[in-house]
């Protein structure tokens, strides 16, 4: 039986420690050489179904995690009655974009990448949407637990809205290249988007098992059209 | 020798010692300033293109160059400029007609609301038609729009209630205006937003008279509400990239246009306590530089003209000389914390991806719940993994 190959960095992890029986093969792109080892890799088609990218994905955290020290919002138009924090230093939806597609330049790179290399069908899957409980981060704080000490943690729709620019211009690429882009399961989040409290994670940012057990029957789903 | 009216004047009235006798670089145009500036005067600019030079050498040369609207720290230098932040005091882009600062000003205390206050791009994004050209992609959305302009008009207010000295660049006699209620817009609706309709928008070219009548009741207004506020006035020397006047060339409507702003800045100079004027035309544009201060076009002004504007700029109204190696923007010290604080937070999420992503066969369970790892942990752990 041919299998599915996900490919990627940390959010990876939720996948592989779900335990999927079979069907699918996990390869991790983490490290200084990780795309150049990955590029070498021949994926025969004979071997493997499609093979699903999960590249990088945490890089709206960088801005938004953590308060700045200098906090700034934006006005997402997508969802217009998201609210405004009235304290925050208010920045253009186009600025903030330039901002993260600066940032983005690298997942850019290896989804060009892998598009070149690969011959077989290519799907992208979206990060999960942030944990909407401070209190969960403050108690899971990760690395970040003297930042958030000395900044505080950045609220939830704010961290929301970072999630979707940044999803919304990696769509925009995967459909430049022609890649399928895999949304996160709506099982996954609650009425306001962000991650429901049985996939979170021991930490800030990612999603646990049972996140990554919903993803794989969803890839399933959509590659093998299963109800 | 016979006396006559000129036997006692000085060299400076005279081209054959104050012009044909100097080097080109050492003419020196200015005879007194009515006042001076110290390093700890707010300055704040305004004005067509030209002004943004005068803007960017006294931001370098260790003035206090008022900015009431930043750019965020999280944005690149590059993109500071492409939005339009520092570029002057405000946000406001380039301001061409004394009319267009006159109504900037009445636009800010709420003494006039253009009936046009938004128009709609090619792509269905929002154009701020008095800023046409503020930012690339326009506004987002009406929420988006309505509260950067009112973000930009309060940056606008501080501005001219704080600044010590406004220098202001005249650029253009012709202007587009709305014949619903005489708005003023930087450039002729159609060009980069809005749609052109000669119903409702027309060519205003100012005479003297407007021009002299718009900036006395600028100043009036400004002087009311700031009684520290001191004026230098410029006429920018880059001419028309085009006339609207169908039956004028371009050369010609440059030159009645320069003239009626020049001729205008004299007026005012006369009639104003405390407002200059300060020859930056005459330097540029004069005989003695042969055009060597414009570029291929005609049009652009080379840097070593805006250095020469300045260096008689510095020594008049500041008794500094020109630090010609002092045009690098420092960097503030908000972007020295943001960039310091988002390298640390790139530096700490490759961190917790770290973790994340590494083999848990490898990492304790215990360890992999433990948060907030110092770096003699982490690094035994990928010891461990590399083995």
């Amino acid at each position: 039986m041919k299998k599915i190959l996900v490919v990627g960095h940390s959010h990876v992890n939720a996948l592989k420690d779900s335990n999927p029986e079979e069907g699918f093969e996990f390869c991790s792109l983490v490290g200084a050489n990780g795309l150049a080892s990955f590029v070498k890799k021949n994926i025969p088609s004979s071997e493997y179904d499609a093979l699903v990218c999960s590249i990088q994905g945490s890089q709206y955290n960088i801005f938004g995690l953590v308060k700045h020290p200098q906090p700034f919002d934006f006005y997402w138009p997508d969802e217009p009655g998201l609210p405004i924090d009235e304290d925050a230093e208010l920045l253009p939806l186009s600025l903030v974009t330039s901002i993260f597609k600066r940032d983005l330049r690298a997942t850019f790179h290896i989804l060009d990448t892998i598009k070149k290399i690969s011959r077989i069908k290519t799907y992208f899957l979206e990060p999960p949407p942030p944990v909407p409980s401070e209190a969960h981060i403050r108690k899971h704080p990760s690395s970040f637990r003297e930042k958030i000490n000395q900044h505080g943690v950045s609220p939830a729709v704010f961290r929301y809205k970072l999630w979707r620019l940044q999803a919304k211009l990696v769509r925009e690429h995967c459909a430049s290249l022609g890649l399928d882009y895999i949304p996160v399961p709506k099982e996954a989040q609650n009425r306001q988007g962000l991650l429901r409290r049985p996939y979170w994670n021991i930490d800030p940012t990612h999603g646990n098992a049972a996140y990554g057990a919903l993803v794989l029957n969803q890839i399933r789903s959509l590659h093998y059209h299963e109800d | 020798m016979k006396k006559t009216a000129y036997s006692r004047l000085p060299d400076h009235c005279f081209w054959q010692r104050s012009v044909s006798a100097i080097t080109p670089q050492a003419l020196d145009p200015v005879v007194t300033v009515p006042f001076t500036i110290a390093t700890t005067d707010k300055i704040a600019t305004a004005g067509s293109c030209f002004a943004q030079h005068i803007a960017r050498y006294l931001r370098n040369t260790g003035f206090h160059f008022l900015i009431t609207e930043p750019a965020h720290p999280i944005a690149s230098a590059d993109e500071a400029l492409i939005y339009n932040y520092g570029t002057f005091t405000a946000r406001y882009g380039n301001l061409y007609t004394a009319r267009q600062l006159l109504q900037l000003f009445q636009r800010a205390y709420g003494m006039f609301s253009p009936s046009e206050a938004v128009w709609q791009g090619d792509n269905g994004e929002l154009i701020d038609p008095f800023r046409p050209q503020i930012q690339p992609g326009g506004f987002s959305s009406l929420a988006e729009f309505n509260a950067d302009r009112a973000k930009h008009l309060r940056a606008v207010r501080t501005a001219f209630e704080t600044l010590d000295v406004f220098v202001f660049t005249l650029g253009l006699t012709e202007g587009w205006e709305s014949k619903d209620d005489g708005a003023v817009f930087p450039l002729c609706p159609g060009v980069a937003g809005g749609v052109y309709d000669e119903n409702k928008y027309q060519l205003h070219n100012f005479d003297v008279s407007e021009v002299v009548q718009d900036m006395l009741t600028f100043i009036e207004l400004l002087t009311q509400l700031n009684t520290r506020a001191k004026i230098i006035l410029t006429v920018s020397p880059v001419p028309l990239i085009a006339t609207a006047l169908s039956d004028r060339h371009v050369l010609s409507a440059t030159t009645y246009s320069k003239s009626v702003l020049r001729v205008a800045c004299e007026t005012i100079g006369r009639q104003s306590t405390v407002a200059a004027y300060f020859p930056s035309y005459e330097i540029i544009t004069g005989h003695y530089a042969r055009g060597g201060y414009f570029a291929e076009d005609c049009r652009s002004v080379t840097e070593a003209g805006v250095a020469h504007v300045m260096r008689v700029f510095l020594k008049h109204f500041a008794g500094m000389a020109l630090d010609v190696s002092a045009t690098v923007d420092a960097v503030s010290q908000e972007k020295q914390l943001s960039d310091k604080h988002l390298q640390e937070m790139a530096e700490l999420v490759r961190i917790n991806c770290d973790e994340e992503a590494i083999d848990k066969r490898f990492i304790p369970a215990e360890k992999n719940i433990q948060t907030g790892r110092g770096k003699s942990s982490l690094a035994s752990i990928f010891k461990q993994w590399r083995k």
